[in-house]
């Protein structure tokens, strides 16, 4: 029964809702703002996470020098490669290892938005491509050993301005041709650039050292006895990560300072909003006195009420929400950016506007809404009659 | 009882509505506060950097090195009053999670040419005496308890001691900035030392500080250091340390434009908000601003006194909203120590009034032009 | 009795005055041709029948309003001359308005209502206050001023309505149902107030009621109907009771 005088009036409610028009649409517009801004917000980190965590695989591992947190800092030689290739629990293959070492460095270039900024160089082993099967060329050709050619990331290509296939750039007084494009699953590598490790090192006088290692394991679960003899080998000081913990970190730190200050903004404005959808639904409550203190003459009890002015707040936050969902995902989904990586060179990521992210804005919108229609609601319950009689 | 007691307790009428209005404008003029200054950081020069000294950094990765000699042969241009450099460490101390940055500094040049490092004179003396030596920035000297004379011991990661195992220092001297706007976090230690234990590396910096005899040269001095290395294998990118600062920031992100957006989608809400309060306000108080008219206020003195209402109520909340700001900037440092440096200055100053005006006329000049456009006897009329 | 020989100019006089309304499409008449002389000094009541245009009459007299033809003189003043400026000028320093509904700020106390006309004169805080005391004395609230009208009975918020209608010394009272809503002993009282600032204090009155008794305290009542006076031509141009 209280149900069913709830919904009664609630239709009654809705149907009369346009002579609030005003108060209203200014409920929905700031509901509709702080999703807006909040989902945008947590869909770049939610892309930026996603970017890092496809590029780690369980049956990968990353090595790096000990105390190195990134490949930046590595000062790794090509003979502690030769000893990590003969430890237990990597990829049986044909004549070589599945082991790569890799130099890691940057080189600053003008971008498509005029943001001068840094395009990883990675120099790899003719290994690298058997380490990272899903690596594919997308446009041109693979690059060839010994040769000053480059191979270079689909968002790479797309970030930074002349990177294309033919085309050349000149690094430290040498040139290199860019040879072609690969794509790899939308991982962080795509932002790279790829060259010739050997004559990389050679070109820019790196010496006998490398940033890194990368090794294809025999199964994820080889990682232990893999991780293990290594440690145990004091010729080796080398710390050795799974790959997908590797970028997993990664992600949680570079999304951390974004999720707090996204979380910072979203509460203000999400106190903003409720002080809109209260204002409404107070000036709502006042604007329907003779008509509550009737239905309460009547006999409609409190909970009926209360419960209808609740459908009304719920309601508009409701349009608001969907409304700043909708926006968000015309806006920003697919939205191409890059912001600074762990290695301080550019990490490109396309904005991610999922679904489970949209049904969380919308469902904030209601929460919001809840909480702004509450006290008007309780108000609406407690009018005295006969004062709402006489406003009539 | 005055005119400006006309509008203030006009605002008490509806104070639900009003104050709501107002709790409104807090939060947005609060975002402002918050995010502006955020934005100046990410897009401004700020007083970080010395004025006048020029950054020397390797063209294409912050991870290469440049060559000492480098050092020597820019001091000789013209222009040059003094030259240092810098270089990487890194390291771990006690913990990798310590993570305040570590350099390899020539103590002398270093000192020379960063005035806003205060030192005392013995203590200065110390670390161009000591061969092991290392000062350290009061706040990290504090957050880990270290004194002059302690022994500092770092874990190398990407420089290995040629005499075996980790790296040990004599901490000399405990340094504050003179420049309120960063905190002394830094470390530095003594080059000569570190360049002749590392094991490999020998003569290699991060990069060269320059410092000028005319600021105003800095474009041309910038030009000629990178024109001398250019195409060879130590390339160059010259720019003044604050420009260095802001391409690094650059880098981040179009912060500017994030920011832009958000603020510019909440003000939108907030000036609609406002407008309805507004209009509503007055829409019930037609009667009484009749009963004005027949005492005798002119139309232009009704018009004055609706937006006089209009603009203390935005001011209001726009100051609150901007107090509450500063509260919560201290809340950011959580984030970072950068961000916990922004300051509410005069450009948010600005941005805030010019908002709060524009608020102010478009939620108080329509109301206002019909209060006093209204005709006396129907407004009488109309409510008995 | 005639009042003094102070003039035979009378102090408000209107002739051939129309003031029509517009409904939609059509005009509605509401005063239509109307002469009207009242002189310094005397209490005038207008009764009649709900749309006979008293109010409408009154508005024009106070200058809230303006004819659509047809002169109104007040105090030597041709009001139809008057721009809007100068016409709400002429309002704060010559007439005072006195309301069915009160009509005072419920958000300032009885002193202040009181002082609101007074911000208009050159007069400084000091002074607005006293003046403003002065006329609470006169209409007998001087230990109410500091009360909220929604603290007040409806007698007394009337009282400080007529309170804020002297304070600046106006020799035209303009009284619309003044004692409409109120009990038969309260009304007593305050048109025993309009009677005695009349007498004493030398006020020109003019006031529309329904109520026979309440036109009993003028000193000439006039009847209209559907935009006339009726009655006597006598009663209408004549001051003299």
């Amino acid at each position: 029964m209280p149900l069913q005088q709830t919904l009664a009036i609630a239709r009654v409610n809705l149907r009369s809702l346009r002579f609030r028009l005003s108060a209203s649409l200014v409920a929905v517009c700031g509901i509709a703002g702080v999703v807006l801004v909040i989902v945008a917000l947590l869909s770049m980190a939610r892309g930026l996470e996603s970017t890092l965590r496809v590029s780690g695989r369980a049956d990968r591992v990353l090595i790096l020098r000990a105390g190195s947190n990134s490949e930046l800092n590595g000062a790794i030689t090509r003979e502690q490669v030769r000893i990590v290739a003969d430890k237990p629990g990597l990829a049986a293959s044909g004549n070589e290892a599945p082991i790569s070492g890799e130099i890691y460095t940057s080189v600053y270039l003008p971008r498509t938005d005029a943001r001068d900024a840094n395009l990883p160089l990675r120099g790899v082993a003719p290994t690298s491509f058997a380490v990272r099967p899903e690596l594919r060329i997308v446009r041109g050709r693979l690059l060839e050993p010994g040769k000053f050619e480059l191979i270079v990331g689909r968002r790479a290509a797309q970030e930074f301005a002349g990177l294309a296939v033919g085309r050349h750039i000149s690094v430290r007084g040498t040139r290199w041709e860019i040879v072609g494009v690969f794509a790899s699953n939308g991982s962080v590598f795509e932002s790279e650039s790829w060259a010739d490790g050997a004559t990389l090192a050679e070109a820019f006088k790196r010496g006998p050292f490398l940033s890194s290692i990368t090794a294809k394991l025999r199964s994820a679960a080889a990682f232990s006895e893999f991780r293990d003899a290594i440690a145990s080998d004091p010729r080796l000081q080398l710390h050795v990560w799974r790959e997908s913990d590797y970028y997993a970190q990664q992600a949680s730190s570079s999304t951390g300072a974004l999720r707090i200050v996204g979380g910072i903004i979203g509460t203000i404005m999400g106190l903003g909003a409720i002080f809109a959808a209260l204002n409404t639904m107070y000036s709502a409550v006042n604007a329907r006195t003779p008509e509550i203190a009737t239905l309460k003459a009547l006999g409609f009890s409190a909970a009926p009420i209360m419960g209808s002015v609740l459908i009304e707040a719920v309601f508009l936050s409701l349009i608001g929400g969907c409304v700043g969902v909708a926006l968000a995902w015309a806006i920003f989904d697919g939205y191409s950016a890059s912001t600074l990586g762990a290695t301080f060179a550019q990490v490109a990521f396309e904005f991610a506007v999922t679904p489970g992210l949209a049904a969380a804005g919308v469902g904030l919108a209601c929460v919001l809404g809840a909480i702004g229609g509450l006290m008007p609601a309780v108000r609406a319950a407690r009018l005295p009659v006969v004062a709402g009689l006489r406003e009539a | 009882m005055n005119h400006f007691k006309l509008v203030i307790t006009a605002l008490r009428r509806q104070r639900m509505r009003t104050g709501l209005t107002i709790a409104s404008l807090v939060t947005a003029f609060a975002l402002l506060g918050l995010l502006q200054p955020v934005r100046e950081l990410f897009t401004q020069r700020s007083s970080l950097a010395g004025a006048g000294r020029l950054a020397v950094l390797p063209k294409h990765s912050i991870a290469d090195f440049l060559p000492v000699r480098a050092a020597a042969r820019i001091r000789d241009l013209p222009q040059v009053r003094g030259v240092a450099h810098r270089t990487w460490f890194g390291g771990t101390f006690r913990d990798p999670k310590n993570t305040f940055a570590r350099w390899a500094v020539p103590p002398a040049e270093f000192l020379a040419l960063h005035p806003e490092i205060v030192l005392s004179d013995a203590q200065r003396d110390a670390f161009v005496r000591t061969r092991t030596g290392a000062i350290v920035g009061k706040a990290t000297a504090e957050k880990y308890g270290l004194k002059v004379g302690d022994n500092v011991t770092l874990v190398p990661d990407i420089w290995g001691n040629k005499n075996g195992g980790t790296w040990e220092f004599q901490l000399v001297g405990i340094f504050e900035l003179e420049n309120a706007a960063a905190a002394p976090v830094d470390m530095f230690l003594n080059y000569e030392y570190f360049d002749e234990a590392r094991v490999w590396g020998r003569g290699l910096v991060s990069y060269i500080t320059v410092g000028l005899d005319d600021p105003n040269a800095a474009d041309s001095v910038a030009a000629q250091i990178d024109a001398l290395y250019a195409n060879s294998d130590a390339e160059t990118r010259t720019a003044s340390e604050q420009e260095y600062a802001l391409s690094f920031a650059r880098q981040i992100g179009n912060v500017g434009l994030i920011v832009a957006g958000i603020l510019g989608a909440v003000f939108f809400t907030i000036a609609m908000l406002a407008a309805n309060t507004m209009s509503q306000a007055i829409r019930e108080r037609t009667a009484e601003l009749a009963v004005l008219r027949t005492l005798g206020f002119q139309r232009a003195r009704v018009f004055v006194l609706v937006l006089a209402e209009s603009c203390a109520m935005t001011l209001l909340g726009a100051l609150s909203g901007l107090v509450v700001a500063q509260l919560l900037i201290g809340s950011l440092a959580s984030v970072s120590a950068q961000l916990g440096a922004a300051r509410i200055g005069p450009a948010t100053l600005g941005w805030s009034v010019a908002l709060a005006a524009i608020i102010a006329l478009l939620a108080g000049v329509p109301p206002a032009w019909r209060a006093s456009r209204m005709r006396i006897v129907d407004a009488l009329r109309r409510s008995g | 009795m005639q009042t003094t020989a102070t003039s035979t100019v009378p102090f408000i006089r209107l002739s051939g005055v129309e003031r029509r309304y517009r409904r939609g499409q059509q005009e509605v008449p509401v005063l239509s041709g109307l002469d009207l002389a009242i002189t310094a000094g005397e209490f005038v009541a207008f009764m009649g029948p709900s749309g006979s245009g008293k109010s409408t009459l009154l508005n024009l007299i106070g200058g809230l309003d303006v004819p659509d033809a047809g002169e109104v003189i007040v105090n030597g003043e041709e009001l139809k001359s008057l721009n809007d400026h100068a016409l709400t000028q002429w309002r704060s320093l010559h007439v005072g308005f006195v309301f069915q509904s009160y009509h005072l700020l419920p958000v300032l106390t009885a002193r202040e209502n009181v002082e609101l006309p007074l911000l208009l004169t050159g007069l400084n805080a000091k002074e607005r206050r006293q003046h403003a005391s002065i006329a609470l004395d006169i209409v007998g609230l001087a230990d109410r001023a500091d009360h909220l009208p929604d603290e007040l009975s409806g007698g007394q918020q009337q009282r400080v309505a007529i309170a804020r209608a002297i304070v600046t010394d106006p020799s035209l009272l303009v009284c619309d149902e003044p004692t409409g809503g109120l009990d038969r002993a309260t009304a007593t009282e305050i048109l025993t107030l309009l009677q005695a600032l009349n007498t004493q204090h030398r006020k020109t009155i003019v006031m529309v009621t329904h109520d026979p008794q309440a036109a009993a305290f003028a000193s000439r009542c006039l009847h209209m109907d559907k935009g006339v006076l009726v009655g006597s031509p006598d009663s209408m141009n004549e001051g003299g009771a």
